[in-house]
């Protein structure tokens, strides 16, 4: 073998270490729930689903409303109209078809029921939705 | 994938750990899990009958409709449709009274339905609690047999 002087670069080691920070993002944006962040009430009694892409809907401890990572503000008429474009928007362009017409309710522990019955009652009477999936953690007690 | 470690000199002893096929090894078995591990997502679902539904899912409404009402101190008003006034029952006696009665339903196929209703003031946790111990109740795996449904306030129905 010729004692010639190597010119590139060795890309592998490069290579391997992006391959793996683009693992870590994957992992992180799977594992990362959808929608805003809260504490969700827990439960015993639920069904699990792999994600249908179902839009998420969330309201959070002060009764602000959002869409996916979007607030909206206060739950009222105004904010339930702007969620229903949305929702129905992101519906019109499914990631999975099976999410539509489906909405993911994500609800703080700690909010009275008078902020998420609003949302409820438009979702049903104004969009039609038959069946809400609350979002719950699962009980470990 | 080429590996080029100096072109080995006869004699040069090679003092680090071939590291390449470790992390070729835990890339896939990283990318095994990422497949593996579909992510699930946990939910309740509680029914919103339309009103357009109701009649034609409930034949007779005033049968046997039971109804359960949270007050602002957690306390539950329970109705089961036959009686005219409902009746005041601790929190903790709803599994106890809503067992045999759901067991009385006929189970035709469809699924038993308990309306759930909340004081204003229940915090979330409460009502989905609330909801979580009826859904107890059902004998099948997924708890799909036993429906909770949202009682929508008559001033909030759409008008047809």
């Amino acid at each position: 073998m010729l004692d010639h002087v190597r010119n590139d670069i060795n890309v592998t080691p490069l290579v391997d270490v992006m391959l793996v920070l683009l693992i870590i993002f994957m992992l992180m944006t799977l594992i990362m729930g959808r929608g805003h962040d809260v504490r969700l009430p827990s439960a015993k009694h639920f069904s699990e689903e792999k994600d249908k892409m179902q839009p998420v809907v969330t309201v959070d401890i002060d009764g602000n409303l959002f869409v996916e990572k979007n607030k909206l503000g206060p739950v009222t008429e105004a904010t339930l109209k702007e969620m229903n474009q949305q929702v129905t928007a992101a519906w019109a362009a499914p990631k999975n078809p099976e999410g539509v017409g489906r909405i993911y309710l994500k609800a703080d522990n700690g909010v009275e029921y008078s902020k998420v019955y609003p949302v409820l009652v438009y979702l049903n009477q104004q969009m039609g939705i038959g069946a809400v999936d609350l979002a719950i953690s699962k009980d470990n007690r | 994938m080429g590996m080029s470690t100096g072109g080995g000199k006869p004699g040069g002893l090679q003092s680090e750990i071939n590291v390449t096929p470790l992390i070729d090894v835990l890339l896939v078995l990283l990318i095994i899990f990422l497949v593996v591990m579909p992510i699930m997502m946990k939910m309740e679902t509680l029914e919103v009958p339309r009103n357009i539904d109701t009649e034609q899912e409930m034949p007779d409404p005033n049968a046997s409709q039971l109804t359960v009402f949270v007050k602002p101190d957690l306390s539950i008003d329970f109705s089961d449709g036959l009686s005219e006034n409902p009746t005041p029952i601790a929190a903790t006696d709803l599994i106890r009274i809503l067992r045999p009665k759901l067991e009385a339903m006929s189970t035709s196929g469809n699924a038993k339905v308990v309306f759930v209703d909340f004081d204003p003031t229940v915090p979330w946790k409460e009502v989905v609690g609330t909801m979580d111990q009826i859904r107890g109740l059902a004998s099948d795996v997924n708890h799909d047999e036993i429906k909770v449904a949202l009682k929508v306030k008559e001033a909030d129905l759409r008008k047809q």
